[in-house]
């Protein structure tokens, strides 16, 4: 996966944002989990349109982070995203 | 620690954002059973159309968990396309059914468009001549446990509710051991509520004073119970008795909307409200509900007796005794049993209330 790349979040994936906090249900797993400010930023932005390279330009523009540091962070997590079948 | 959830679920609760909802779309239903507490008023229910409108307004409000109820959900002809509206508006979707209509095509359809988080279904009795006699239903058990063998071969999480009554009291283990042989949760509940219009005939049904000791203090009930021990409420200054009003809310198959499924006072009709947020801070019903359900815990739970083992819900007080703070009999009653069990734990073990291993969960619904 590199910074062209552009994901969808799974449909099975119920969520909603709380206090800027991305609550996600997965049925499947029966889990909940409730991402971070930066972690949620991201989450919102994948909608099967953006590259991975645009949302990094939203992280950098709402958050002070070396480029560096944010585009080694957010291919992590949407790695993870993927593993954990929550994007595509 | 609280984990990310805790700490939003708390906040939440706090601020009073509710992430549920419960929507009968129905009062319409296959069984009869004679404790049900719904109460048809013969008025329209809403079409397809306003289940569409109001599942907008609730997802706009930022609703994240919504139960599909009823009556029964799904005599709806329409059920399927409800369910389909309900994901594309990003709900996690639970259903309450009798389970009667599910086999094996339905319950991979519900997989398939609903993925809802869970199913719960009614139990009614361990043996098919109890469940069936309470349900009025011929055939309603045999139908039951094979929509659930469906169901989990879907993957789907079941859960068995079962209210207790004096008619299928003796078969809670035989239940138990059923809902762990389809591998389901069962949760028993052995509070008898009254009709929605009032009528008190179904508290007739209330387990026996001998079978609800037995249930809270017996050794043999305690996997049933889901407790080690009774866990006694510990309600912080300025918290509320339960979620009425405040983490959830209901709405009826007229678009009428409740503080809860329980609680019966109208707050408003989403028919006819642009969105639910302004009557949400603005309605007098709920606002009072909401102090009324501080009070109930700040006062009434901590001057009666055995008011920290009240599993209270203001709803059956209101419509049993016309008073939301009233103790009622049937709660009284499992209090002191509870209660009972509890004290006799803590001279037993030498624990403290500290190491109970936790406190009674609130009703959030």
């Amino acid at each position: 996966m590199d910074l062209n790349t552009v994901l969808s979040k799974t449909p099975d994936a119920a969520y909603r944002v709380y206090d800027g906090l991305a609550t996600i249900v997965l049925p499947s797993r029966s889990e909940v989990n409730v991402l971070n400010p930066v972690a949620s930023l991201v989450w919102d932005a994948i909608d099967g349109r953006r590259t991975l390279a645009e949302i990094l330009e939203s992280v950098l523009r709402d958050y002070e982070v070396p480029r560096e540091e944010a585009t080694r962070d957010l291919l992590e997590f949407v790695n993870a995203l993927r593993a954990q079948g929550m994007v595509n | 620690m609280a984990t990310p959830l805790e700490q939003l679920v708390t906040r939440n609760w706090n601020n009073a954002v509710p992430m549920s909802a419960l929507f009968e779309l129905t009062f319409v239903c296959n069984h009869a059973c004679s404790f049900c507490y719904n109460c048809p008023t013969g008025q329209k229910e809403m079409n397809t159309a306003e289940v569409f409108d109001a599942l907008r307004k609730m997802a706009e409000f930022n609703v994240l968990y919504l139960t599909l109820s009823g009556g029964e959900p799904l005599v709806r002809r329409d059920f399927f396309e409800i369910a389909a509206r309900a994901r594309e508006l990003g709900f996690a979707l639970r259903i309450y059914t009798n389970g009667y209509l599910i086999d094996e095509a339905m319950a991979k359809k519900i997989k398939q468009i609903a993925n809802p988080v869970e199913i719960e279904i009614s139990l009614h009795g361990g043996t098919p001549e109890t469940h069936d006699r309470l349900t009025c239903v011929p055939g309603s058990f045999r139908k039951i446990v094979s929509a659930v063998r469906f169901l989990r071969a879907e993957g789907i999480k079941v859960n068995f509710k079962t209210p207790v009554t004096r008619d299928n009291q003796g078969e809670v283990l035989e239940m138990e051991r059923l809902a762990h042989e389809l591998d389901v949760r069962i949760q028993f509940d052995t509070v008898i509520t009254p009709r929605d219009d009032g009528d008190k005939d179904p508290l007739r049904l209330m387990a026996t004073d001998d079978f609800l000791e037995k249930f809270w203090t017996d050794d043999a009930y305690r996997t049933a119970r889901k407790e080690e021990v009774p866990l006694p409420r510990h309600d912080g200054p300025g918290e509320a008795v339960c979620g009425t009003g405040r983490s959830s809310f209901a709405i009826d198959p007229y678009g009428n909307i409740y503080p809860c499924v329980q609680l019966r006072r109208k707050a408003g009709n989403i028919k006819e409200l642009e969105n639910l947020r302004d009557m949400w801070r603005s309605s007098p019903v709920l606002i009072e509900v909401r102090k009324i359900a501080v009070d109930v815990a700040q006062k009434t739970l901590k001057t009666v007796q055995n008011g920290n083992q009240c599993g209270f819900c203001m709803g059956v007080a209101e419509v049993q005794l016309g008073d939301p703070t009233a103790i009622y009999p049937q709660i009284a009653k499992n209090a002191e049993y509870r209660a009972k069990a509890y004290n006799a734990w803590k001279e037993r073990t030498g624990r403290s209330d500290e190491d109970a291993g936790g406190v009674q969960t609130k009703c959030a619904m």
